[in-house]
């Protein structure tokens, strides 16, 4: 199987860009000496080309191979990771490309080159990743047409071939896609690296996290409602509720994430809703407030009412890598009776840390004792916001060690979290039980999709208050200072110079923001979420009854079969089978006529020693026999045929009835 | 992979032949030319198949596992590719016409060249259409729009004696060498292998009896017009009189059958030696000679006779003679 260099090296151009290629989508994940090592490699290979020069030892790179694999083990730890595996795969890569020789070798490649594009998808499912993936398929699958050929070919229309090869799969892969049954968990847990930054709401406050955010256009989650929107001023979407203070920052308490128990709803008036939900790399599903029930996840509801995905049954909090939905009931705040709330949350939701905000605890029990009840209070510090110069900003001024206090007597501007911790810490201060919850307000009605599009912009930080009788009660201070930020969303809550700043007013942008956005709806929706649960829907749908598995094989089988039968009409429907020529045609009909008075033609005779033997075996036609065979003769056989003579021979033939 | 194939292992030929022999009972002897029909046609995925089957496995369990619909996606689209290799594979050889063009008798030792046609009557173009008898092997392409494309095995013979065409593989991993589709064509065709000719030929009076006469003949020359007649298609170029063709202007030959020489009969029981394979060889060694200079020649094995003459097809019996000298037939 040795052969020379030179013959397998016409591939090399063609292996190393789809490498390479290959490799672009992993650009910036991968260390820099596994890159360093992919170009050297490459390049020495290809400069090689032109300058033979004895190729690396086996050894060498056994030993290099093995180094390598170490180098990346040392690197991230582990070779389970999508980093770890993608920086042993280039590297192998790397060094395959060097040995590069045999047939066998280039399949190695393209079998790289598979395995990349799939890392590649599964690092980001995005559709510009999914054409960058199929664009290193088709190279592939072009380098295995090309190389694993018998030494001797000869040169082949190789990009149509594999055009014809992923065309005529693409049904197949549609029904494959459709009816190949998807997973509940997962066979394995895949560690998350630490690379991958979180997005959305952080798992803790402090002044300026949330500013930061309402920068980003990123959608967060989309909502379909059954029934009716409820208004923007309701769509408050929780995500986690902070309970524990330090002076600066709002973090959630263990006690928080305890389970909680059911509580009592009147499912009657809950609102039905499902949820696509962006991959955030975090666990908690945002929803509205007093979910009554949800379906479509493994999720636990902690005290807090937060809810959060969950692994298995018994388990950790599972971040969600990937676009994840659910659907899930709620119930308008006040339909809910509550009972009392026990005394560790109480404590644990009027403690503040001692010394912290001395200016602002003196002002609340100023408020407090003014005011007769719970209700009074909170209408005080709320119109204490209203009355007094506060601000609404994206750029509050720095904040020093005592951050409320700060706020609350001398900078006076702010952004959500800012006045929802100011708030909280004036409630605890005052007796009244309060946490800081932060979420999502509004959302946009996509009219294109009919679906509520929750953007990151739309982060936002508001309150609850515990209220005797009432159960855990929101109040948003943001809404006493910018009430526009609820009523319309952030852009039209900015002051004037910052919305042009930081927002986009222009009507077309808009616009076409919103188509694209409903269009990527659709695809994450068909496409990036179509699960076990909307495989079952769909047989549901096609009236199947019983076991989802024998169902989808089932359909897959008939899906398969019903491609074949495709593929196989399609070849008897466009075969092309040469039809003999006129002449051949009467030459033919000629000889069966002979046949027919037994004399037939035999395959190795010439028409004119067939001619001779007619003459003596039927001296009847022969003459007639003649003049028609030499003037086939004359047809196929003269330089120069004239077609007067095609006629004449079609017409003798006619006439030729032996 | 073609080095797998073309050594097969011990555990391979202990499968292979039962197999084979299978094969050689499903669909009898074969007459040339032969279309091969779909039912003939053998398909296996080759060890590369197998890896890009687990490949694909491995994918998937992946795509699954970070419950990813594009890397899903992805899978499916590559299993599909498979899927439809394997068909144009088979496709790739089914309806295709082979016949055997040219089998060439060679002498033991040489090769025989066997030449077979290649065609497609369908209209597609087949690639990659590889040969095969055992490990020797042949490729080609085959263009419906051209003749039928002609490939040619070089076939070692060690040993003399009349066999039938072996099997023939026509073969294709076309197009990505995932899977092999195989048709194996049992020709019923002879096949003649020559006994090898001794390097020279022994003392002439010995083996050649009518030597001398033919000296004579040869000496008297061409002027003597009495033996010859005309040219007919086969005579041996050198007889042509020339002389009396630049004379004439028709091509007249010299005619020995009419002359005094006696024509020489080469006899096996002529030629001393105890092997007989040795004595066979000078045999053909005398043949071939008396062949490539135009003689007349006739050849004795024992009971057998092949009466005198001359010309190529005369060279073949007594050959074929030779070559199926004490074998049963």
């Amino acid at each position: 199987m040795s052969r020379a260099p030179s013959a397998a090296d016409r591939h090399l151009p063609l292996a190393c860009g789809a490498l390479g290629l290959a490799v672009l989508g992993h650009v910036g994940v991968l260390p820099t000496w596994i890159g360093l090592l992919f170009i050297v490699a490459l390049a020495t290979r290809l400069l090689g080309v032109l300058q033979p020069r004895p190729i690396l030892r086996r050894t060498v790179l056994a030993v290099f191979a093995l180094g390598s694999g170490v180098v990346v083990l040392a690197n991230f730890r582990t070779l389970n990771g999508l980093t770890a595996g993608t920086s042993l795969l280039v590297a192998m890569a790397a060094l395959k490309v060097v040995e590069t020789e045999r047939p066998r070798d280039y399949a190695t490649l393209a079998f790289i080159v598979f395995f990349l594009s799939l890392a590649s998808l599964l690092r980001a499912p995005s559709p510009l990743r999914l054409a960058h993936a199929l664009a290193c398929t088709w190279l592939g699958v072009q380098l295995l047409l090309e190389t694993q050929r018998p030494a001797a070919a000869s040169p082949l229309p190789a990009a149509r071939q594999t055009a014809r090869l992923l065309g005529l799969g693409l049904p197949l892969a549609v029904v494959l896609f459709i009816f190949v049954p998807r997973l509940e968990g997962r066979f394995w847990a895949v560690p998350s690296g630490g690379s991958e930054a979180t997005s959305g709401v952080a798992e803790e406050m402090n002044p300026g996290a949330i500013a930061k955010l309402a920068l980003s256009d990123e959608p967060a989650f989309r909502v379909r409602f059954d029934g009716p929107l409820p208004e923007r001023a309701s769509r408050y979407w929780r995500v986690l509720a902070l309970d524990a203070f330090d002076g600066q920052t709002w973090r959630r308490s263990a006690l928080a994430a305890t389970l909680a128990p059911a509580e009592p709803a009147d499912s009657r008036v809950a609102v039905r809703y499902s949820v696509e939900l962006e991959p955030s790399h975090q666990a908690w599903l945002p929803n509205l407030e007093r979910l009554v029930d949800w379906s479509g996840v493994r999720a636990r509801r902690d005290a807090d009412g937060t809810l959060a995905l969950q692994d298995n049954e018994a388990g950790q909090p599972q971040k969600v890598d990937s676009l994840t939905s659910y659907s899930a009931r709620a119930t308008p705040p006040s339909a809910v009776p509550t009972g009392e709330l026990d005394a560790t949350t109480r404590r644990r939701t009027l403690s503040l840390p001692s010394g912290s905000a001395p200016r602002s605890r003196a002002l609340a029990g100023e408020m407090r004792a003014g005011s007769a009840t719970s209700r009074d209070y909170i209408a005080r510090v709320l119109g204490y916001f209203r009355t007094e110069p506060f601000a609404y900003t994206l750029e509050p001024p720095p904040l020093g060690p005592n951050p409320v206090d700060e706020f609350l007597f001398t900078s006076r501007a702010g952004f959500c979290e800012h006045y929802a911790s100011a708030f909280v810490v004036l409630m605890r201060a005052a007796g009244i039980p309060a946490r800081v919850v932060i979420g999502y307000q509004g959302g946009d009605l996509n009219a294109y999709g009919n679906f509520l599009l929750v953007r990151q912009s739309a982060a936002h930080a508001w309150a609850e208050v515990w209220l005797d009788g009432e159960g855990w009660v929101r109040f948003d201070p943001t809404a006493a200072i910018a009430p526009e930020r609820i009523r319309a969303g952030l852009d039209g809550a900015l002051p004037e110079a910052e919305a042009r700043r930081y927002r986009h007013h222009f009507a077309w942008v808009l616009e076409s923001r919103a188509a694209l956005d409903a269009l990527k709806a659709g695809w994450d929706r068909l496409v990036l979420g179509y699960s076990s649960r909307q495989q079952a829907r769909l047989l549901d749908r096609l009236g199947w009854i019983g076991d989802p598995l024998t169902g989808l094989a089932t359909l897959l089988g008939a899906g398969f079969a019903l491609t074949a039968l495709t593929l196989l009409t399609l070849q008897l429907a466009f075969r092309v089978r040469p039809r003999p020529d006129r002449v051949q045609r009467a030459w033919e009909l000629a000889c069966r006529r002979l046949a027919r008075r037994g004399l037939a033609r035999d395959p190795a005779e010439g028409p004119l020693d067939f001619a001779r033997r007619v003459r003596t075996a039927r001296p009847g036609d022969g003459a007639a026999f003649d003049e028609l065979v030499r003037c086939y003769v004359r047809i196929r056989y003269e330089r120069a045929p004239v077609a007067a003579d095609t006629e004449e021979f079609i017409g003798r033939v006619r006439r030729f009835r032996p | 992979m073609a080095a797998g194939a073309a050594a097969p292992s011990r555990l391979r030929e202990r499968l292979g032949r039962p197999i084979a022999a299978w094969a050689r009972r499903r669909t009898g002897a074969d007459r040339s030319p032969v279309t091969l029909e779909r039912r003939r046609i053998y398909i296996l995925p080759t060890r590369l198949g197998l890896v890009y089957g687990l490949m694909l496995f491995t994918m998937l369990l992946a795509g699954l596992n970070y419950a990813n619909n594009l890397a899903l996606g992805l899978t499916f689209v590559l299993a599909a590719a498979g899927w439809v290799a394997m068909h144009e594979c088979h496709r790739n050889l089914a309806g295709l016409t082979v016949s055997v063009q040219e089998v060439r008798a060679p002498f033991a030792g040489d090769a025989a060249h066997l030449t077979y046609a290649l065609s497609a009557g369908d209209g597609r173009t087949r690639h990659d259409i590889e040969l095969a008898i055992g490990p020797t092997r042949a490729t080609s392409a085959v263009d419906p729009a051209a003749l039928p494309v002609l490939a040619t095995i070089e076939l070692p013979c060690p040993r003399r004696g009349r066999f039938v065409l072996p099997r023939l593989a026509v073969e294709s991993r076309f197009p990505l060498g995932l899977c092999r589709a195989w048709s194996w064509l049992h020709f019923d065709q002879p096949l003649t292998v020559y006994p090898c000719p001794a390097a020279r030929a022994p003392d002439r009076r010995v083996a050649d009896p009518g030597d001398q006469g033919r000296r004579t003949e040869t000496a008297r020359g061409d002027e003597d017009v009495a033996d010859l007649r005309p040219y007919r298609a086969g005579d041996a170029l050198r007889r042509v009189a020339w002389k009396a063709y630049a004379r004439g202007g028709t091509l007249l030959v010299r005619d020995l059958s009419g002359s005094g020489g006696a024509p020489s009969y080469f006899d096996l029981a002529d030629i001393a030696g105890a092997d007989i394979e040795a004595r066979l060889a000078v045999l053909c060694r005398l043949i071939v000679d008396a062949a490539a200079r135009g003689d007349r020649y006739g050849l004795r094995l024992g009971d057998h006779e092949v009466a005198s003459g001359s010309g190529t097809a005369h060279r073949a019996r007594c050959l074929e003679a030779l070559a199926g000298y004490g074998l049963s037939p």
